[in-house]
């Protein structure tokens, strides 16, 4: 494939780096090697997927760049500053986002969560803001509902509004979308979609949703297990904006899904 | 037809009480019981009914919930406390799971020789004892609590920057408070018993001064209305409880 590129052209400081990342799990007899040596970086504004069979580690190395688990060595550098914490600037989406979003707050409070704790803005802005998201992921009119009166997609509208209204840089999604309807993923991609061209959002987006990867993104970095867990790094160019109608059918979106599945299930044999 | 729907709701258990008191009262009645000290029921209802005109029960009753009240309250704040302290820090659990595992089996009453010694005969040393025996269960549902909170809600709220003290305070706490309500409304059962016994062991008021007192002077009924408040109060408290849980605890 004439798009299959390996590295980025390297800019004198990239956006997000992740450099040489290494991950065990256990120890002694049962130490498992997750992630050996994984390096790449991202430019801002980009979109970028990291596809995988499930065990591959994709969802750790999402992880670890959020800085919620530490690597066992190598780092990750946002802008330079190498990520030992949550940075401010980033924000993970869980998969679990029935667990992540608070039963016991309305949309508007689950909303206003991460605004009250970094004090930025004023009780008044908060309130304005959680109007203005509420209305941004479209529940509007469902301001002062509770999570369970809500469907999944829905609460995964709020767990998305949530994240967006502290205003970061870098979105970190991990498979957001597996767990709801067709119907409902296919609405939520062009929510994020919109999303992230409007606020110039750097995405990176966990999946093994080959079609979910290349309709996303424009670059896909394909895992699989260690060791040499990047088995492919590749850029997805089709325009924007994507259209669950006709970027399917253009011939380059079915021959990035051709290559990609060919690598995964590659990847997969060669257990 | 018409019982076989009475049946399907709370009347026939309000009913089965009304036969039972008949049975009672016809037992005395026909001189199937002459123990003295089963009087007939509705001579205990009248002598109930006079109590509570008198206001010699209101008052009994008061001392001995507002005795409760401070125990249970001073306990339900160190439970709720240590309890999400223990939970969450390592540090805190190491430390004091040993003592808790050691002296939560004692029961409580076993600390009444001490606690005259060391508190007197007055109010101090029953709210010791109500505090003593009610602290465990909030801790230990509280604990628990803590402990069964998804990770998941941990970390969202590490991805969002917060430090230890505002995980614990807006997403630990607030995802205990179930928990936290169970213990609560075990420690208040546990609280009357526990009011009641150190009423009979020294005191000059209260409804368990009133019940013993009744028995020493041979007022077989008034014992028994005495008894009889007891099992409304701890009705009613009951019931209140679960109507302020279901308002909290509404998701």
């Amino acid at each position: 494939m004439q798009h299959a590129t390996q590295a980025e052209a390297a800019p004198q400081r990239p956006f997000l780096r992740i450099r040489d990342v290494r991950k065990n799990f256990g120890s002694g007899e049962h130490r498992r090697n997750v992630l050996s040596g994984v390096d790449f970086s991202i430019r801002r504004g980009s979109f970028v997927s990291l596809l995988g069979a499930s065990g591959c580690g994709k969802s750790t190395l999402l992880q670890i760049i959020a800085g919620l688990q530490k690597p066992d060595a190598g780092a990750v550098e946002l802008e330079g500053r190498q990520v030992d914490a949550p940075p401010f600037q980033m924000l993970y989406l869980f998969q679990q986002y029935t667990k992540s979003i608070f039963p016991w707050r309305s949309v508007r409070g689950n909303i206003a969560f991460g605004m009250e704790s970094r004090k930025k803005w004023s009780k008044q802005e908060i309130a304005r803001r959680c109007d203005e998201l509420i209305e941004l992921v479209g529940l509007k009119d469902y301001g002062d509902y509770y999570p369970r009166q809500l469907s999944g997609g829905m609460q995964q509208r709020v767990a998305i509004a949530r994240a967006l209204a502290c205003e970061p840089d870098v979105l970190l999604m991990d498979e957001p979308f597996s767990a709801v309807d067709a119907m409902t993923r296919s609405s939520l991609q062009d929510l994020v979609l919109r999303l992230w061209s409007s606020l110039g959002l750097t995405i990176l987006f966990v999946t093994h949703d080959v079609a979910e990867a290349v309709y996303l993104s424009d670059r896909v970095v394909v895992l699989r297990k260690s060791p040499d867990n990047v088995a492919l790094d590749m850029r997805i160019e089709l325009p924007y904006p994507r259209d669950h109608l006709l970027t399917p059918e253009m011939p380059a979106f079915l021959q990035y899904r051709h290559r990609l599945y060919e690598e995964i299930h590659h990847a997969e044999a060669a257990r | 037809m018409k019982i076989a729907k009475l049946a399907r709701t709370r009347f026939i258990g309000v009913l089965l009480i009304v036969l039972l008191a008949l049975c009672w009262e016809l037992a005395v009645r026909t001189g199937f019981s002459t123990s003295p000290s089963i009087p007939p029921m509705s001579r205990i209802f009248a002598e109930w009914g006079k109590l509570i005109v008198s206001g010699i029960i209101p008052a009994q009753l008061g001392a001995s919930l507002y005795r409760m009240f401070i125990g249970y309250c001073i306990a339900s704040a160190l439970g709720v406390g240590i309890g999400l302290l223990m939970g969450y820090f390592r540090f805190v659990d190491n430390l004091l799971e040993p003592l808790v595992e050691l002296l939560r089996p004692v029961p409580t009453p076993s600390y009444i020789p001490i606690a005259i010694l060391l508190l007197g005969l007055g109010t101090e040393m029953k709210v010791f004892l109500i505090a003593a025996a009610t602290f465990f269960p909030v801790l230990l549902n509280t604990y628990s609590g803590v402990k069964q909170v998804d990770p998941v809600q941990i970390d969202t709220g590490r991805t969002f920057c917060l430090g230890p003290a505002e995980i614990l305070w807006k997403i630990i706490l607030p995802a205990t408070v179930p928990q936290i309500f169970t213990g609560l409304r075990i420690s208040l059962g546990i609280g009357l018993i526990m009011v009641v016994i150190s009423e009979m062991v020294a005191a000059n008021s209260g409804i368990g001064y009133f019940i013993l007192q009744a028995q020493r002077t041979f007022e077989v009924s008034q014992m028994y209305a005495g008894i009889f408040t007891l099992g409304l109060v701890g009705y009613f408290l009951n019931f209140v409880f679960v109507r302020i849980e279901k308002k909290i605890v509404h998701w």
